[in-house]
């Protein structure tokens, strides 16, 4: 299948990636190879199977409900892009 | 309006009472200092992997029983993929195709009559944190907010219902029966106030008997059971106003100002919605045995409905007041405990609905933390139907006891409150009444049943309610037979 | 002096007392600083703390407390690996500044059972690519030929073993990136079964794929290392519960007629005329052992590439979701926080880990999931299956481990989708869950050639055992490189 910039463009707005216009054409010019190589797959009919979540034979793993404090926060806070202890902080989210 | 009729969603998020988060063992605990339950798991630092809390799954389990739903015989939890500071690994994990279980009901009461609400899915998902606007000055740059992520993680389950909410009076009673169920079986404090309750709703309009679903609004941010309902009014109304001047409803998310009882759009310059669900691959999936779904029903309390159909039928209730007794786990399990030591049902309910649930709520209390323990209030309610004091004097002996935690018995000792069953010492008050209404006396005589009333209150009031009322009409009427 | 000593050597010289494993770990950092400028195969040289561990391994061992089977052998690690208090990058700029308050499982483990690590090793950025030049930080070079590459993503802990930096070190294996570059550089590289070791602190890539394992020049050093990593994890829901055995004692267990399986699939074109002449000296090889050999197939091996090229993206897309500029790491800073979503993560990532988000969100994305994603699990499942039927006959798989031996610098890397090609031959155990071995088996001049076993699930140790009883009966293993000494930034810069 065939990328276009426009599809280009909504996935990495999705994806939340700054792209130069030159990434924008190059990537739309190599994930379009990527995919025609991908296309491959839809030679083998698979409507009888089913999708491997998991290769692992185990299931239900869980734990205890027993509470214990990390004791982490100072140590990530000093060395967060920034902070004012005991809150991380960010810039607004500018609405329209 | 008329034209048009509302068909209304509620999603409803409850947070899970469970020690620690839901993937990592961070506790929970509501108003602590920001981030301070925070752990590298929760704060999605690179190379960290979630753990599955056992007891949320239990909880989550017993809520889908209690909504009558269907337990999936294998479930898996996926990623919803979304950036926003409050979501630290910029995904959610949650459960999409393969959910905790699906198609339930929940019965709801309106105007006296009970409806079923289909219940679609009930699936588990971690919360996210909470940004804080900060107050300019103390040297923060303007335009900051401040995150913290000490509720990031915490279990929750979401409870969608099916459009089949009539309106906003329903959508009211049926987040009350949600809360009542949720409550009774500890599952949650669903305390919105805290956060531990959160509802979306949507909502549209269609032409009244269609049977095809308008283009629906999404209204967030309703932080009360009253706002849900006037939000709802609000934007139906909203709704049959552009639909009635030829517009169209754009399907949107809104939010509600209380203030202003307005709805109004939310729509951002984000990326249409994208979630980019895929399966969790640091989480192995989870298979259901018939055992375990019969061990958790084993372990579910009676629900409200039945017990409040149980008190009717075997203690002989009015139906409002085996609601109210049944309202809470607590206070029902109250209620029985006191007439197991033989008190008379009715006369329980009375003082319960009335006495104790007063002093309760002004306390800020649950039954089951009621200074007054149930074989007390038996007690007191033995002491009134023997004689030894009267109806009324039980309401100034439960206050006492209420404040003390003693027994009945040594509150009346204490206060000298039992009652003056003794016609010598009557004999006094009674001569003073008389004394002082000898119009009455005269009403009497010439054959005013009534007027016998008004002395035995007359005397009642100068013994400050100790006297046994019948005997104090009995001397009357032979004091004034004498004279 | 101490260079040509394997892993089990120095442990056992550390316990006897004839070594000081301080002497070890100086010799070791001595080493790096003298030929490691030519090489590159650390990010970070962790040298006081390395120094401190093995003093405190020498203090134990006076003190009479009984030492670890691999107290005092000096280990390196990959650096997306967490280990506290040292900076953690990914070979990422994204990471730069990144300390993480906790250590890896796995380097937990060592730490307690005292290793010294001699520091952090350079990898493809967050581990994808098959040559390290997707390294953000600088170009590692082939010990065998300066000019070309080590192989990747953890080409770094290849080359560590190699240049005997290190006896022993950690990669990460999430499409070959131990296996293929074990082949690359002459050493053996061992990837476990999916959920043998815990994958806590790796730092994720792929996480359905991401597997640790060791790096080392023998079958018995390669051993030793599992078993100091494997095991249960209550961190990790995807670690086996199930106890590991003992994998160096099983070693010299004697050895038992083994069905080797050789898949045509991995046989055909594609081949360089040393790779297929060395693994038919191998075969014959191993018949001489007692193998016997059988043809088989594995129908779906066509598919490998494309199914992984579908999941590991997808995965990796959500996984490096996080690295937004928030907690950690890089920031931009912005006025408008979507805004610096988009610049930090636009100036923190390279090209080829772009590519992989943008390819992963693609195929994951609102209309695409089910014929992209939805349909790579469900091949999976079909590649799974060969496995399963081979497996029915055969005990295990002898393959190439890649078509070539090591190519040159600039080869590869501007056609993605052939740097993806030399991969065939490794993702498909990733894709099973399976362990598979790369094991120097020729050379071609001075280019190593890899041959890789695959084999059933915690089947490790009849890996290994193959492996060890070869090398008895074989010195390519012990073929070292010459090493340069020339600066290699004078030869060329970071892609």
């Amino acid at each position: 299948m065939a990328i276009d910039r426009k599809t280009v463009e909504h996935v990495a707005a999705l994806a939340r990636l700054g792209l130069s216009d030159e990434e924008k054409d190059r990537l739309a010019r190599e994930l379009s190879g990527i995919l025609d190589h991908v296309a491959d797959l839809s030679r083998w009919n698979t409507d009888q199977v089913e999708p491997l979540y998991h290769i692992l034979p185990i299931k239900n793993v869980t734990r205890d409900d027993a509470p214990a404090r990390s004791g982490v926060r100072d140590d990530v806070l000093q060395h967060a892009p920034k902070s004012r202890p005991p809150f991380f902080a960010v810039p607004n989210v500018l609405e329209e | 309006m008329s034209a048009y009729e509302p068909v209304v969603g509620l999603e409803v998020h409850v947070q899970l009472k469970t020690a620690s988060k839901l993937f990592c063992a961070c506790p929970l605990e509501f108003g602590q200092e920001p981030n301070l339950n925070t752990c590298p798991v929760c704060l999605g630092l690179p190379g960290v992997l979630p753990v599955l809390n056992g007891r949320a799954v239990e909880l989550a389990m017993r809520a889908a029983l209690a909504l009558n739903c269907r337990i999936s015989e294998f479930f898996k939890f996926d990623r919803k993929n979304y950036f926003y500071p409050d979501l630290p690994k910029a995904y959610q994990i949650s459960q999409y195709d393969l959910p905790l279980a699906l198609d339930g009901f929940l019965e709801i009461q309106t105007n006296g009559h009970s409806r079923r609400i289909g219940i679609e899915r009930v699936h588990m998902e971690e919360d996210a944190g909470k940004l804080v606007h900060a107050e300019p000055g103390h040297g923060v740059p303007p335009g900051t907010s401040f995150v913290d992520y000490n509720r990031v993680g915490a279990p929750l389950i979401e409870i969608v219902s099916r459009p089949e909410i009539a309106g906003p009076a329903e959508a009211h009673a049926y987040l009350d029966a949600l809360k009542q169920i949720v409550r009774y079986i500890g599952v949650s404090d669903c305390d919105m106030e805290k956060g531990s309750l959160r509802c979306d709703a949507n909502v549209s309009l269609r032409p009244a008997g269609s049977g095809k679903l308008g283009v629906k609004a999404e209204l967030k941010n309703l932080n009360s059971f009253k706002f849900v309902e006037k939000a709802l009014e609000v934007e139906i109304d909203r709704q049959a106003g552009v639909l009635e001047s030829g517009g169209r409803v754009v399907q949107e998310t809104r939010g509600y100002d209380a203030a202003k009882n307005i709805t109004y759009s939310q729509r951002s310059k984000e990326e249409a919605h994208d979630y980019r669900y895929f399966p969790e691959p640091d989480l192995p999936g989870f298979a259901v045995s018939m055992q375990d779904i019969e061990r958790a029903r084993a372990a579910l309390p009676e629900l409200p409905a039945v017990r409040r159909a149980r008190f009717e039928a075997s203690y002989g209730l009015p139906a409002y007041d085996a609601a109210v007794l049944t309202a809470e786990s607590a206070t029902a399990d109250y209620f029985e405990a006191v007439v197991r030591t033989g008190a008379d049902a009715k006369k329980a309910s009375n003082f319960i609905m009335t006495e104790l649930l007063r002093d309760l709520k002004s306390a800020g209390l649950a039954a089951d933390r009621s200074p007054v323990r149930p074989e007390h209030l038996a007690d007191l309610l033995q002491i009134v139907a023997s004689g030894e004091i009267s109806g009324k004097i039980s309401k100034d002996v439960f206050p006492i006891m209420f404040q003390t935690g003693k027994p009945p018995k040594e509150v009346i000792r204490e206060h000298g409150l039992s009652l003056i069953s003794d016609a010598s010492s009557l004999a006094a008050p009674i001569a003073e009444v008389l004394k002082e209404n000898p119009k009455a006396i005269e009403d009497f005589k010439s054959g005013k049943q009534a007027a016998i009333g008004f002395l035995v209150g007359q005397v009642m009031k100068k013994t400050r309610g100790q006297a046994d009322p019948g005997l104090v009409a009995q001397e009357l009427r032979k004091k004034i037979g004498q004279a | 002096m101490i260079p040509t000593l394997t892993a089990a050597e120095m442990a056992d010289r550390v316990r006897s007392g004839d070594l000081r494993a301080a002497e070890i770990c100086e010799a070791r950092l001595a080493h790096i600083r003298e030929h490691d400028p030519a090489v590159r195969a650390f990010v970070t040289v962790m040298e006081p703390e390395a120094l401190k561990a093995a003093e405190e391994v020498d203090l134990r061992r006076k003190s009479g407390v009984a030492l670890s089977p691999l107290a005092g052998v000096p280990i390196a690690l990959k650096d997306n690996l967490c280990t506290r208090g040292v900076e953690t990058t990914c070979s990422s700029k994204i990471l730069k500044g990144f300390i993480p308050p906790y250590d890896a499982a796995v380097v937990e483990r060592l730490r307690a059972g005292g290793s010294p690590f001699l520091g952090k090793t350079n990898l493809d950025e967050f581990a994808m690519g098959s040559s390290t030049e997707n390294s953000a930080l600088f170009l590692t070079r082939n010990p065998h030929d300066p000019d070309r590459v080590p192989g990747g993503s953890s080409g770094g802990s290849a080359c560590a073993v190699a240049a005997d930096f290190a006896p022993l070190a950690l990669g990460s294996d999430t499409g070959g990136s131990i296996r293929q570059p074990a082949a690359f550089c002459g050493v053996v590289g061992l990837k476990p079964t999916y959920g043998r070791v815990s994958r806590y602190g790796l730092i994720a890539f792929a996480s359905s794929l991401d597997q640790i394992g060791p790096f080392a020049r023998t079958a018995r050093d390669a051993a030793l290392l599992l078993d100091a990593i494997a095991g249960p994890d209550p961190r990790d829901s995807t670690c086996l519960p199930d106890p590991p055995p003992a994998f160096a004692q099983a070693l010299d267990r004697p050895f038992e007629k083994i069905r080797v399986g050789l898949p045509k699939e991995y046989f055909g074109e594609g081949l360089t005329g040393p790779v297929t002449s060395a693994l038919d000296r191998l075969k014959s090889e191993l018949k001489d052992l007692g193998c016997e050999l059988k043809d088989v197939s594995l129908p779906h091996t066509s598919c490998a590439i494309p199914v992984y090229y579908l999941i590991a993206p997808a995965e990796a897309s959500s996984n490096l979701a996080r690295y937004d500029g928030v907690q950690y790491g890089l920031r931009v800073e912005t006025k408008d926080l979507i805004q610096q979503y988009f610049k930090t993560r636009s100036e923190g990532f390279g090209r080829e880990v772009k590519r992989r988000i943008m390819l992963g969100t693609f195929a994951l994305s609102s209309g695409y999931y089910d014929a992209y994603y939805l349909k790579a699990l469900k091949v999976r499942r079909l590649i799974y299956e060969d496995f399963m039927k081979a497996f029915a006959d055969v005990d295990v798989l002898l393959t190439p481990t890649t078509p070539t031996p090591a190519f040159r610098f600039g080869e590869k890397v501007a056609d993605p989708l052939q740097m993806y090609l030399s991969d065939i031959f490794t993702i498909s155990a990733n894709l099973a869950g399976l362990p598979a071995i790369s094991f120097p088996c020729g050379f071609d001049g001075a280019l190593p050639i890899g041959a890789q076993l695959i084999g059933p699930a915690l089947s490790e140790g009849r890996l290994l055992r193959i492996v060890h009883e070869y090398q008895k009966n074989s010195d390519w293993h012990l073929r070292r490189p010459r090493l340069a000494r020339r600066d290699a930034s004078r030869v060329g810069t970071a892609a």
